[in-house]
């Protein structure tokens, strides 16, 4: 056989299978898509009935009074009154940042925990009490007294607890408002930070996304 | 005559009024599905998606409540079964993934000088609009930003036809490994396909409702 028909004949083959598999991998895709077909016909006056009804059980589940809602993305905070929107608010939510202890094994990672919390404490004037991680990231040393952990004044004139070090609370950077800056904590502007505290009890549900 | 002319008119849209009312009853037996669903998520402290890919849209819901919804520009599906369902995210991959910034304890990296500073932060802006999510069950979602130029517009087209080539040998590949394997290719707004990066992570739920979802096709 001449070079250039082993050539050619060499693509054919290759040409060949490569519609070949095409063929099948199409096929199965196919085959797939029918098989899972359901053929269950309930009356429809029952499905129209058992329609209202998952409808209503799924309204049932949405909190009815004051909640709130954070969008980490946007730094939006919504306070919400059922499906109402009371006020829509610029806040800052996490960095996203990860420091590691220098000395240890241990990681801090500065996410706004996403998901369902409540609101757990609320606070007036409240006193930060700095974790280890704010002294390492200063490179300070950690002390061993509670009390020199006391910091007055950065948390503005309210807090509202979510739980494990998580707070809906003031800040003195402002500027920072609508940027991803903090250490977990969602920081809120003074008028709006007053309106919440005075709007959500404690138990009201705040989604994180 | 007018008894005939009457007859010949209600014979005529007999079909139009039965077609009608099967697409009725599909309509409230896929409501019905993921309403289902959607209870049992609802159900739970917790965040879950819509892909209602027949819509075009995706959905972040909790409790019932809509927290955002973006939208689908084009949907492109390979395989995969035609009923609603319900999927755990697994992984999301990207061939640019955003990195955590690490801090340097005592560092000052971020200033520049008096008053000014550089945030070293992971924003919204630094989430990729080209993405890979896996679903349990071998559902394989991928993402691409609305092209806005040419050059774009000729990748996009690109990817599509790469895309579809080579879905039949992963079919194959992943029939010989006995595991299931749809895949979906999602057109979105860059913005949108950022903010879905940025909201689902591992271990989320979504439910799926793909574009051809006929759940009654012999039935009414």
């Amino acid at each position: 056989m001449r070079p250039n028909k082993k050539i050619f004949m060499s693509v054919c083959i290759v040409i060949g299978i490569f519609f070949i598999v095409e063929a099948a991998g199409f096929y199965m895709a196919r085959s797939v898509h029918s098989r899972d077909r359901e053929v269950v016909t309930p009356d429809r006056d029952v499905l129209m009935a058992k329609n209202r009804e998952l409808w209503q059980k799924i309204s049932s589940l949405s909190p009815k009074r004051v909640h709130i809602v954070v969008d980490t993305a946007k730094n939006i905070l919504y306070l919400r009154n059922g499906n109402r929107i009371i006020r829509e608010m610029v806040v800052s939510c996490g960095s996203g940042n990860i420091l590691e202890d220098p000395a240890g094994d241990r990681v801090w990672v500065f996410d706004t925990p996403r998901g369902e919390h409540t609101i757990k404490s609320k606070l007036v004037h409240p006193n930060w009490v700095r974790p280890d991680w704010a002294f390492i990231e200063e490179g300070e040393p950690i002390p061993q007294n509670a009390t020199d952990r006391m910091q007055e004044g950065v948390l503005g004139d309210y807090a509202l607890g979510l739980g494990n070090g998580y707070f809906i609370h003031g800040t003195l950077y402002t500027r920072l408002l609508g940027r991803n800056v903090t250490h977990g904590c969602i920081r809120v502007g003074d008028e709006d930070l007053k309106k919440i505290f005075k709007t959500t009890p404690i138990g009201a549900k705040v989604t994180v996304f | 005559m007018i008894t005939q002319l009457v007859l010949v008119l209600i014979l005529s849209f007999l079909p139009v009024g039965i077609s009608g009312a099967a697409d009725h009853y599909k309509s409230l037996k896929e409501d019905n599905r993921l309403m289902e669903l959607e209870l049992s998520l609802a159900s739970q402290p917790q965040v879950y998606f819509i892909f209602d890919l027949r819509e075009r849209q995706v959905t972040l819901k909790s409790r019932g409540i809509v927290l955002k919804g973006l939208k689908i520009r084009k949907v492109e599906v390979w395989g995969g079964p035609d009923t609603i369902g319900e999927y755990r995210l697994l992984r999301k991959s990207a061939l640019k993934k955003p990195g955590r910034k690490e801090v340097r304890p005592g560092g000052k990296e971020g200033e520049l000088g008096e008053g000014e500073f550089e945030l070293e932060t992971l924003e919204l802006k630094d989430m990729p609009s080209r993405y890979r999510l896996d679903f349990e069950k071998g559902i394989v979602i991928s993402v691409l930003p609305e092209p806005d130029g040419f050059i774009s517009e000729l990748y996009h087209t690109g990817f599509t036809i790469l895309w579809y080539l080579s879905r039949p040998f992963f079919t194959i590949w992943n029939y010989l490994l006995n595991k299931p394997y749809a895949a979906m290719l999602l057109t979105m707004p860059g913005e949108d396909a950022r903010a879905l990066y940025w909201s689902f992570y591992e271990g989320l739920e979504a439910i799926i409702r793909f574009p051809y979802s006929d759940p009654v096709s012999d039935a009414a």
